[in-house]
């Protein structure tokens, strides 16, 4: 909200600069956003919080810099008194919508143009000036908080000549044309000020076209009310109508100040119109029934962290407008009725340690038992895989949860959670799945980096429930699929779990490179080569991805693996090689020799390529040792014909 | 072959050879187990004549002797001769070593781990809260009700069944204080979300840190302390930090935390928009109803709520410009941390 420095100062004589004031007001109230010159005047663009809602006002903010710098405030009026010689209005008020509605004539005015001071101001404070009778209405709102709308009264005669204005909720199909000059659909719920003929205003958001007032006004309804903030809101809001009224509206409004803010507006429409005050009408509550919270001195003190003896912050309350009296056990204290925002001692405790000032409050330790603090497996499995994966050469990626439908033609999926106001057409739904990210960054790096390697630990959102989900994805590398199978392998041993694998068939992974990646019978993710026609989509040479329920993982994941005794006598190496066409299990044949003989110590994998033929050579090298003995050959020697000859078995052929 | 011959060609084979290999194959030949001068003494015993045993047995010994004494020179000079070569041999030890494949921990992880260090040394445990989540743990719980013209602090955003994106982590506070009895002390480290258009300082998408504690006698000195600690510890020793009021319908009262600039000192300057302060962090002690929400009863306990969002202050630390570079997976920006 934008506040003129000099209008400040018609109601708190003010020694210090404007900058000084937007530094103390920022540190005892809220924050000021920036200063700008305008003319010989300084504006202050101070950031309301919702519960300061009496800060919306030059009074307001002069009130508060009053409390802070112990000034007196002066160019106050009294409240409004209605006097009996004018004639009542009819009126119909429904307190649920409108705590307070008040209705006053204004006769035999004489139009003339607005008087420059009080255009500046309004450009100051962002508004732009209309003619004189509305121009009055947003100056007062300005000044004191309160919005008021002017009704030409002639017009709403020539609807209604009874007058009869009624708050009242709006009727289903109920439409009215607003000042803007278009015709706004309204619902119920919106509250509207009608006459007989129908609605004349969207309360509090903006007035109907037909009633409006202009320079050949000479008789105003002046409407001056406390709306329902809600109500205000969600009209305001649905219809795109949010102004400086109905954010005033959206506030805590006092039935006090808008009697004396309605005194002052009165006052410009006689100096300035030359008007008449000659009728007058009112339906709620007129003053704000006076309310007490108490604040006792252990409250106090266990809000601040220390001793602030009571005697200072009842002169911190009363600075601030507080009614305060001793009591027993504390203070009791009365908000001013322009704070609805004070409710609980809490509240109070606040005010206390705002004018005491936030930058003395002490440093003061924790003390406290020690509690057990729980295992968290979630974490320690993602800090191990984290530099698991980054010290092979994987940058860890964070990416947007959303995906756009035009990506999601390469995901045929409808396991979808959507958004009921996307930003755009590029965030319209949850991912399901890390995948579509993945691609999108290996296409952001693809030229620049020919090779690359990512990965992303993150939310996932598929229908059934969000997850954490880990995925990763290579792009470039010679023998995608298997390098990145021997990293998640690699994953599979530091948690000390048994991964199993089986072929698969997914839309976006390679029809025969594909496998779903198991724990005992869960199914905890997928890993192959991506569907080449969907790498040639994202600009990508081969490519290849998995991507694993972290969650599960993690729960299952074993942080103690167990030791297995070294045999105390030596090894014997022996090398086979065997051409081992792809249409045969290497991992089944693997199994097999590990499982003919006790004297089977390990198999690795030695050497593997692919010869001029096109065959798959593999060199497998097995180590034998026995827990009990020194093995000779003799001891091997029905081992070597057993081995050769499952190898012969499975498909393979083996190479001397 | 007699002795004489043997030891000439092994004297001559010894002084042709070029290099400590083919010296060990002449070793092994003259020599080894199969070499002449083992084959002559394994034939002494066959020899009739004690004497003729023992002179022919010393006399084959000096021979071996003799080639032992050649070979051992030529070991020598051929030693002599390696080494020179290798001094003479160049090889530019400023290359550049061979990389291994390198990766890369995101900056935000980085933090994240940092943070938990800082924060799990004082005993708060890492907890989460869904991001999807319902509207009373994101709001109403927080005393932020429906419709309530605060919620405008909150631009959210709304699945089609209903929930919301969780606009904040606080949605973990009443779930965290009906899970558990004082003392309580959490914290989470995660994604948040808002309407927001994409820019160089906004984001749909962001991260926020926020510690709960709860106990007897939680005031706003120990809001300061924990305050105090956790800037210093991410900041510098140097930091300072000041308190001023702000709003949070789920606190009472409420703490806005600023840090001096780290750029002007105070000055003020176009990185922290001529304020000479960053806001920081946000803060406070638990409102009594949102204790009360949890099941826990504010006339015994008091709690408190910190928090900041770790995007915006790495940005400050590290002089990132655009918040873009964290969600973006551009490798030149990722590779750098």
């Amino acid at each position: 909200m934008l506040i003129s420095y000099s209008w400040l100062k018609e109601f708190v004589s003010l020694r210090k600069s404007a900058e000084q004031v937007a530094s103390d007001l920022s540190l005892v109230s809220v924050g000021v956003e920036g200063i700008r010159k305008i003319g010989s005047d300084k504006v202050l663009d101070i950031d309301i919080t919702y519960n300061r809602g009496d800060l919306l006002s030059v009074v307001g903010v002069a009130r508060e810099l009053a409390a802070i710098y112990e000034l007196p405030l002066k160019g106050l009026v009294e409240k409004f008194q209605p006097v009996e010689h004018l004639s009542p209005l009819p009126v119909k008020n429904n307190v649920s919508l409108s705590k307070l509605y008040t209705l006053t004539k204004i006769s035999e005015l004489r139009y003339k143009i607005t008087p420059k001071q009080i255009v500046v101001r309004l450009e100051a404070a962002g508004m732009r000036s209309v003619n004189l009778w509305a121009d009055l209405t947003n100056y007062i709102m300005l000044e004191w908080g309160q919005p008021f709308h002017a009704f030409d009264a002639e017009k709403v005669g020539r609807r209604d000549p009874s007058l009869s204005i009624e708050i009242r909720s709006a009727k289903r199909g109920e439409k009215i044309k607003t000042l803007d000059g278009l015709d706004r659909d309204l619902i119920e719920g919106d509250i509207v000020i009608a006459d007989k003929a129908g609605a004349i205003a969207i309360a509090g958001v903006m007035g109907g076209e037909e009633t409006e007032v202009d320079e050949g006004t000479t008789e105003i309804i002046l409407e001056s009310a406390i709306f329902d903030p809600i109500s205000i809101r969600r009209t305001a809001r649905r219809l795109g109508l949010r102004s400086e009224a109905s954010n005033r509206f959206e506030h805590y409004l006092s039935p006090d100040n808008l009697y004396t803010s309605l005194n002052k507006i009165l006052q410009l429409y006689q100096v300035y119109g030359k008007g008449k005050i000659t009728g007058f009408a009112s339906v709620g509550e007129r003053t704000t029934e006076p309310y007490s919270v108490g604040l006792t001195h252990d409250k106090l003190t266990r809000v601040a962290g220390e001793a602030l003896p009571l005697s200072k912050a009842r002169l911190y309350l009363e600075r601030l407008g507080f009614k305060v009296m001793s009591s027993e056990k504390g203070l009791l204290c009365w908000p001013p009725h322009f704070r609805g925002d004070i409710r609980i001692p809490e509240d109070v405790a606040e005010e206390v340690l705002r004018l005491h000032g936030y930058e003395k409050i002490l440093s003061k330790p924790i003390q406290t038992t020690l509690e057990e603090v729980r295992e968290n497996r979630q974490e320690d499995w993602r800090d191990r895989v984290t530099s698991g994966l980054t010290g092979n050469g994987f940058s860890e990626i964070k990416t947007f949860p959303f995906v756009s439908t035009a990506a999601l033609t390469h995901l045929k999926t409808k396991d979808l959670l959507r958004l009921k106001n996307p930003i755009s057409v590029e965030a319209e739904y949850l991912r399901p799945s890390l995948l579509l990210p993945l691609l999108e960054v290996a296409k952001r790096n693809n030229p620049r980096y020919i090779r690359g390697r990512v990965f992303e630990l993150e939310k996932v959102y598929p229908r059934s429930g969000e997850n954490l989900a880990l995925g990763a994805l290579i792009w470039g590398e010679k023998e995608t699929f298997l390098g990145l199978k021997g990293i998640l392998e690699e994953l599979g041993r530091q948690a000390h779990l048994k991964l199993d694998f089986s072929p698969v068939k997914e839309e976006f992974l390679h029809p025969v490179k594909a496998i779903e990646i198991r724990v005992g019978r869960e199914r905890i993710g997928f890993l192959g080569e991506v569907h080449p026609h969907l790498a040639a989509a994202f600009e990508l040479p081969e490519a290849a991805v998995f991507e694993i329920n972290f969650e599960k993982f993690a729960d299952l994941a074993q942080t103690w693996g167990k030791f297995t005794p070294i045999p105390a006598y030596p090894e014997i190496f022996e090398d086979y090689s065997f051409l081992l066409p792809q249409t045969r299990s290497l991992a089944d044949l693997i199994n097999k020799i590990r499982s003919s003989s006790p004297l089977v110590r390990e198999l690795e994998i030695k050497d593997r390529f692919e010869t001029k033929e096109g065959d798959r050579s593999v060199t497998v090298r097995i180590v034998y040792q026995s827990m009990e003995k020194s093995l000779s050959s003799r001891d091997i020697e029905p081992l070597r014909e057993k081995i050769a000859d499952l190898i012969r078995k499975s498909g393979g052929n083996i190479r001397e | 072959m007699n002795l004489v011959e043997a030891e000439a060609k092994a004297l001559e084979e010894i002084g042709s050879v070029s290099s400590l290999a083919e010296l060990e194959e002449v070793r092994l030949r003259h020599l080894g187990r199969n070499g002449v001068i083992n084959q002559l003494l394994s034939e002494i015993p066959e020899l009739p004549r004690q004497e003729d045993r023992k002179s022919a047995g010393e006399i084959i010994n000096s021979v071996k002797e003799k080639i032992e004494i050649a070979l051992e020179r030529k070991d020598q000079e051929l030693k002599r001769k390696d080494l020179k070569e290798i001094d003479r041999s160049s090889f530019d030890t400023t290359s550049p070593g061979i990389s291994p494949p390198t990766g890369s921990v995101h900056p935000l992880t980085e933090f994240r781990e940092f943070v938990r260090d800082t924060f799990s040394k004082l005993g708060f445990e890492e907890v989460y809260a869904p991001h999807l989540e319902e509207d009373e743990y994101n709001f109403g719980l927080l005393n932020i009700p429906p419709d309530h013209p605060s919620r405008d602090l909150w631009d959210t955003l709304y699945l089609e069944d209903g929930r919301a994106m969780r606009t904040h982590t606080s949605n973990m506070q009443v779930r965290e204080m009906r899970k558990r009895k004082p003392p309580i002390r959490v914290m989470t480290f995660d994604r948040c979300f808002r309407y927001e258009n994409v820019d160089p300082h906004h984001s749909h998408t962001f991260t926020q840190f926020e510690v709960l504690y709860v106990d007897k006698d939680v005031s706003m000195g120990q809001l300061r302390f924990l305050s105090d600690l956790f800037l210093k510890a991410v900041l510098g020793e140097k930091t300072k930090t000041r308190f001023r009021p702000k709003y949070y319908p789920f606190v009472e009262p409420g703490v806005g935390v600023d840090a001096l600039c780290p750029f002007c000192e105070g000055k003020g300057c176009r990185i922290c928009g001529m304020e000479g302060w960053f806001e920081i962090a946000g803060a406070g002690l638990v409102h009594p109803q949102v204790l009360r929400n949890g099941g826990i009863d504010p006339k015994i306990y008091s709690g408190l709520a910190w928090g900041f969002g770790p995007d915006r202050m790495l940005m400050i630390k590290q002089g990132i410009d655009d918040i873009r570079y964290f969600y973006e997976g551009d490798l030149r920006f990722l590779k750098q941390f």
